[in-house]
């Protein structure tokens, strides 16, 4: 192979970049060393390379130089040997033992605090749990409060119409009011006194509206007498009556069993 | 052959600590280029950095001048650390793991292309037959020896090498109307 046909070759290129086997790699090698030509290819190669490598350069971040250069500090420093500080047998009996007093005070203390610890998170767990038993019991006084305040604006707003419903033969006992809004005909139960309706039974009111009975909802079962109960809206009705029915109701009342009866106004 | 290089070299060969800082200075900008191109991962390409660098520091006793240029002999410890940390069996699994972030600094290498703008390096690549970038992108970017460029390409090694001569020898001129 001559100098034109080494540097037609390509291996010129592959020896710059450190490949080719290692007898291509000699062949370059003895031919740069004889021939003119082939040495002036090989600085162009590389010449080429390096300005290819620096038109295309990556500024590396700061740290990198920083590390490098730590590196080879460390690697051209001296070893500093390492000398035992002197000090008499007595002191450093002495050193040992204030070191383990430390220690074990040290111990002790982080036993105390550990301990105080886990009883301050199980105080705090305490006082969470009672927390959150009061918080919902606040609830349900809340409630029972906004009830109580509701019954007390019908009973004691000055526009509601009372009618008092007197205990009829079958009971003369009984007793019970209508609390009646004449601007929006609301009508509210406020039952006194009431035997407790039998199983399968329930009083129903009634509202006496142009001359006929209109039902006018069912008194609830449960209800103890305590409760203001709220009923249908009743508009122009002129009377109001409770009787036992059977259990949902019935569409006409059953006046053999009429508990209470009033007139408006 | 006159290399500027070649003086501070020799104070680093002798052990000069602020001549190897010098060298760093004004070399780790390329080699950094080259190595990202073969390691696009951040993070381990800074690491082929500092290795690139130890181990020139540790073997410039056995650089020989007669084989050629200082840089010649710095690219290649560059580029065979970065091939010899991408072909490591580790590497390859972490690269796959770690997919996003070689995605996202590859597009990183939109700032190298604003460097390379700057002189003008992508029209002189553009002029490139499309089998001559191959090559050289074989080469450069994935670091690919010759041989394994023809193995990849199924091209004849011969093929190859006439390839990338045209391709270096286009940077040649290219680079040369360009000074």
């Amino acid at each position: 192979m001559n100098a034109a046909e080494l540097i037609a070759s390509g291996l010129l290129e592959a020896h710059v970049l450190g490949e080719g086997s290692s007898e291509e790699r000699a062949l370059v090698e003895r031919m740069a060393a004889s021939d003119h030509s082939v040495k002036t290819e090989l600085d162009a190669i590389e010449l080429a390379l390096k300005q290819y490598a620096f038109a295309t350069a990556v500024e590396p971040p700061v740290r990198v130089r920083a590390s490098i250069l730590s590196a080879i500090g460390a690697e051209g420093s001296k070893v500093i040997p390492m000398t035992a500080p002197k000090a008499g047998v007595g002191s450093r009996t002495w050193m040992v033992a204030a070191a383990v007093i430390a220690l074990l005070c040290s111990g002790a203390a982080n036993f105390l605090l550990y301990n105080r610890l886990h009883q301050v998170n199980d105080r705090l767990a305490d006082l969470e749990n009672e927390r959150a038993v009061m918080a919902d019991q606040m609830q349900v006084q809340q409630t029972s409060m906004k009830q109580t305040q509701d019954q007390l604006a019908v009973v004691f707003d000055p526009n509601k119409h009372i009618v008092p419903l007197a205990g009829q033969v079958i009971e003369p006992k009984a007793a019970a009011r209508i609390f009646m809004d004449p601007a929006t005909s609301e009508v509210y139960i406020d039952v006194l006194s009431l035997p407790k309706p039998p199983t399968g039974k329930q009083y129903q009111l009634w509202a006496q509206v142009d001359g006929k009975m209109v039902d006018a909802g069912m008194l609830d079962v449960a209800d103890n007498g305590e409760q203001l109960q709220r009923m249908k809206t009743m508009p122009n009705a002129t009377a109001f009556g409770v009787t036992l029915e059977n259990a949902g109701g019935s569409q006409v009342p059953t006046l053999t069993e009429l508990y209470l009866f009033g007139q408006v106004g | 052959m006159e290399d500027p290089g070649q003086s501070l070299f020799e104070a680093v060969r002798r052990g000069d600590k602020e001549a190897f800082a010098k060298l760093y200075d004004r070399y780790s900008a390329a080699l950094f280029g080259v190595i990202s191109k073969v390691v696009r991962e951040e993070v381990r390409a800074e690491e082929v950095l500092q290795d690139t660098f130890l181990k020139i520091w540790r073997s410039a006793a056995s650089y020989d001048p007669s084989k050629g240029r200082v840089f010649t002999w710095m690219l290649n410890i560059a580029r065979n650390t970065a091939i010899d940390v991408v072909r490591s069996a580790e590497f390859r699994t972490s690269a796959k793991i770690q997919g996003l972030d070689a995605h996202v600094y590859r597009t990183g290498g939109d700032e190298l292309r604003e460097q390379t703008d700057h002189i003008g390096m992508d029209r002189i690549l553009d002029g490139m037959s499309l089998e001559q970038r191959e090559v050289i992108d074989m080469a450069y970017y994935q670091g690919w020896t010759q041989q394994e460029i023809a193995e990849r390409t199924g091209l004849p090694l011969g093929t190859v090498k006439s390839r990338t001569r045209a391709a270096l020898g286009h940077l040649r001129v290219a680079l040369k109307d360009h000074r």
